[in-house]
């Protein structure tokens, strides 16, 4: 999988990928996570490997995830879910990284004016 | 979607196994792979082609790293008299009394302030009401 430039912006934003997700679907495992993140945005976001079970661990550590094991094909499979504190961060961060965008689009439409 | 057979599954564990990868964390990674094995198999590849495009992405630096971070989180969970009490029977009470006992140092010492200070202030509130 190549590194593409947008991985250097994805590593803020992780967490609320993550978290929106979640609050969407319900209930989701690692692999599940990395392959809608790739469909939705047709590849040009790829969540890695090593990028994402740290963000998944450190959540359900401070609280906002709930995780159940399954026996799926003779291995575990960890699900991951959004508990009440869980869904009200998603909510919120879900809100600020909406608010960052609109700040962003501001900050550079001017030099899009000026290439023009 | 055809899942992967048991000798293969095995041959990713063993790969895991061999890079350090713990058993809290093994499950979960282990099935991220074979989830990614069984796909590309389903796209075509072969299994060798498949093995390399997954030991490359699972390298062994990345999966140090992983296991690393992770530990440091159990290590920041863990208070020091759930390290002290790891192989110890948590049962026999020792371990209530050491895990309370900043909360009933706590106390106490709130408790003492305030009695010791009734010392002073008692009187000065008798007087002043007194007069």
């Amino acid at each position: 999988m190549e590194n593409n430039g947008s991985n250097e912006y994805v590593r803020g934003t992780l967490k609320t990928i993550v978290l929106n997700l979640l609050a969407e679907r319900g209930r989701m495992y690692g692999y599940e996570i990395t392959q809608e993140v790739k469909e939705r945005t047709d590849g040009s976001i790829t969540l890695t490997f090593g990028a994402l079970y740290p963000v998944l661990h450190k959540l359900e550590q401070d609280g906002l995830l709930l995780t159940e094991s399954e026996a799926v094909d003779g291995r575990l499979r960890k699900y991951y879910s959004l508990t009440n504190e869980g869904a009200q961060t998603a909510h919120t961060k879900t809100h600020e990284l909406e608010r960052f965008m609109e700040a962003m689009k501001m900050l550079i439409k001017p030099s899009k004016l000026a290439l023009e | 979607m055809k899942s992967l057979n048991e000798q293969r599954l095995y041959e990713l564990r063993r790969y895991l196994e061999k890079s350090g990868v713990e058993s809290k964390l093994l499950p979960e990674l282990l099935d991220h792979m074979a989830s990614e094995a069984e796909e590309l198999l389903w796209e075509g590849y072969a299994f060798e082609q498949v093995k390399q495009e997954l030991f490359q992405e699972a390298s062994p630096p990345t999966l140090k790293h992983l296991q690393i971070e992770h530990k440091h989180l159990l290590v920041s969970e863990a208070s020091l008299t759930d390290i002290v009490f790891e192989n110890r029977n948590r049962l026999y009470g020792a371990y209530v009394l050491r895990r309370e006992y900043p909360s009933h140092v706590m106390m106490a010492t709130v408790l003492g302030v305030i009695v010791f200070s009734m010392i002073f202030v008692l009187p000065a509130l008798f007087h002043y009401f007194s007069v």
